[in-house]
């Protein structure tokens, strides 16, 4: 009998290691290269990681919901953990930037929360990815996945109709600063590194949790095969 | 087939709600108790109550239908009639539809016996009620529709109780903010233009919802 | 009777503070303004945590996945 056990992750290793050093380089710049905001304060340097974060956690869950659609016509284990595994690293990547959020907010717009579009909608982004993920480890083995497979992947033109909402519902509030404001090239340099980063590290977050979903598919196959053959054992006559 | 299908489900759902009329009578009760609760909760001496008026008449409904949406499948789910339903010669659909339909029509009761209520506990009159109505219309073909998609996918879930709530309210934000704006708009006497936008954001909500619900209740439930 | 004058004292007594209770001064709550510096330092130690906790999490099932994998492994090879 073959053997089942994971093959070497070369390659995993060495996303991982890149995507380390990116960070670690991410983190230097934003602590040495790039020079405290004017207006804003050292406290604008929270936009380097929060901002790669959000496209993390967008990326992420979009991914999520679009191989959820692709897992209900065609069904597969592969596209399941593929799009399992993104869904909550994007929930990880959305709690980030709800906590680094507010902090920054409570510095230049006086308030640790306001109902801003961009707030809101990632507020609800995180519930939608929650409630989904909940609904699948509740539910029985075979359900959960296509209950949650489907809710996800309406999840996705309803996050959009969510995102118009509250467009319209918050208006223009003037205290909105688009894209926070990059000033100089060594903010340019810290942005783009600091994404660069971030960026690969959700892949290898993705990655490693893809994998653990993949073993515990095959630990499951195991364990129907291993009770087949208890089966068989004590009926010999019975057909395979 | 489907229409006639639907037709008779739904006709067999009425005649099983006329014979026992708890469930509508419970929704009812619960809904005018968020109106008394939202009372305590933002009521306060000196304040215009007539302002509080949308946000309580559109939570109180989203609250209240979820009573109705958690009963909507008890009748199958006790008989142990629900494959059966399933696998009707249509499909999926007819159920689905006509839970929908059932769901709407509690709800479309509910809304009209308590919008009198709501207006006079807080002290407040309709600037337009035809645009109101027509958003209410709206708000709960989509809260119908999508709520029995996601009382249907539930059914043999554990804690779905806990669960629908969690996954549908989320999913019926643009529903609640449209309906409160549009309240709120018609009370400050807002020009109709202004309401375009948000009824525009409701249509596609519902489109979105009456196409994609059962087409994803066929993939889940027919596999 | 005194049993009546206790209980009575029990749930009156109480009510004499609140005879003259001051109107509530909600603006001694507001805050006072904060350094950006510990904001910053907070906002990148929350991060950071979230992501250590969620690759701690992953791993440590990955590690209980490993072990299960190869007892039933074993398992199976004695069987077969």
């Amino acid at each position: 009998m073959a053997k089942i056990a994971s093959p070497r992750p070369t390659g995993f290793l060495a996303l991982l290691s890149v995507a380390t050093l990116l960070v670690l380089a991410a983190l230097y710049c934003v602590a040495f290269v790039a020079r405290p905001d004017v207006t804003l304060g050292i406290v604008q340097k929270i936009f380097y990681f929060h901002v790669s974060s959000a496209i993390a956690m967008m990326l992420c869950l979009s991914c999520g919901s679009m191989l959820s659609l692709i897992d209900l016509f065609a069904p597969s284990d592969r596209i399941d953990a593929l799009a399992h595994s993104a869904i909550e690293t994007g929930l990880a990547f959305a709690l980030m930037v709800l906590t680094s959020g507010p902090l920054w907010a409570r510095k230049s717009w006086g308030a640790w929360w306001t109902w801003e579009p961009r707030l809101t909608l990632t507020l609800m982004l995180l519930l939608l990815a929650a409630a989904v993920l909940g609904i699948r480890s509740m539910a029985a083995d075979g359900s959960g996945r296509k209950i949650a497979a489907a809710l996800a992947s309406l999840a996705a033109p309803i996050a959009y109709l969510i995102h118009v909402a509250v467009e319209k519902w918050g208006g223009t509030h003037p205290m909105v600063l688009k894209g926070g404001g990059i000033q100089s090239p060594g903010m340019q340099l810290t942005f783009r590194v600091a994404m660069l980063a971030i960026l690969l590290f959700a892949a290898t977050l993705w990655t490693l949790r893809f994998r653990v979903l993949r073993l515990e598919q095959r630990l499951h196959a195991l364990r129907l095969e291993l009770s087949a053959q208890d089966v068989r054992k004590q009926r010999p006559g019975a057909p395979t | 087939m489907l229409l006639r299908l639907t037709w008779l489900l739904l006709q067999k759902d009425l005649r099983v709600a006329a014979r026992s009329r708890e469930v509508f009578g419970f929704m009812l009760l619960f809904a005018l108790l968020c109106v008394v609760v939202f009372a305590f909760g933002f009521l306060r001496e000196g304040e215009a109550a007539a302002a509080q008026v949308p946000g309580v008449l559109w939570v109180t409904l989203l609250f209240s239908g979820t009573v109705g949406l958690l009963r909507l499948f008890a009748a199958e789910e006790e008989g142990g009639t629900l494959m059966l339903a399933e696998r009707t010669l249509a499909g999926a659909t007819p159920l689905l539809l006509s839970k929908a339909l059932m769901q709407l029509l509690f709800s479309g009761v509910t809304t009209l016996l308590l919008l009198p209520v709501v207006l006079v506990f807080f002290d407040a009159s309709l600037a337009q009620p035809a645009w109101v109505l027509a958003a209410l219309a709206l708000g709960l073909v989509g809260q119908a529709m999508l709520g029995a998609l996601v009382a249907a996918l539930l059914v043999h879930v554990r804690l779905r109780e806990v669960l629908l709530p969690l996954v549908l309210y989320p999913l019926l934000a643009p529903l609640v903010i449209a309906g409160v704006r549009i309240t709120v708009l018609t009370q400050a006497g807002a020009p109709m233009e202004a309401l375009d936008g948000w009824l525009a954001l409701m249509l596609g909500f519902d489109a979105l919802v009456l196409v994609a619900a059962p087409w994803l209740h066929a993939r889940v439930v027919e596999l | 009777m005194r049993r009546f004058v206790t209980a009575a004292a029990v749930f009156l007594l109480p009510m004499l503070a609140f005879a003259d209770a001051p109107p509530e001064d909600l603006n001694r709550f507001k805050e006072a303004p904060v350094s950006g510096g510990l904001l910053l330092i907070a906002a990148y130690f929350v991060m950071w945590l979230v992501l250590a906790g969620y690759v701690a999490r992953t791993a440590l099932k990955q590690a209980r996945l490993e072990a299960e994998l190869r007892a039933l492994e074993d398992r199976l090879d004695g069987k077969s």
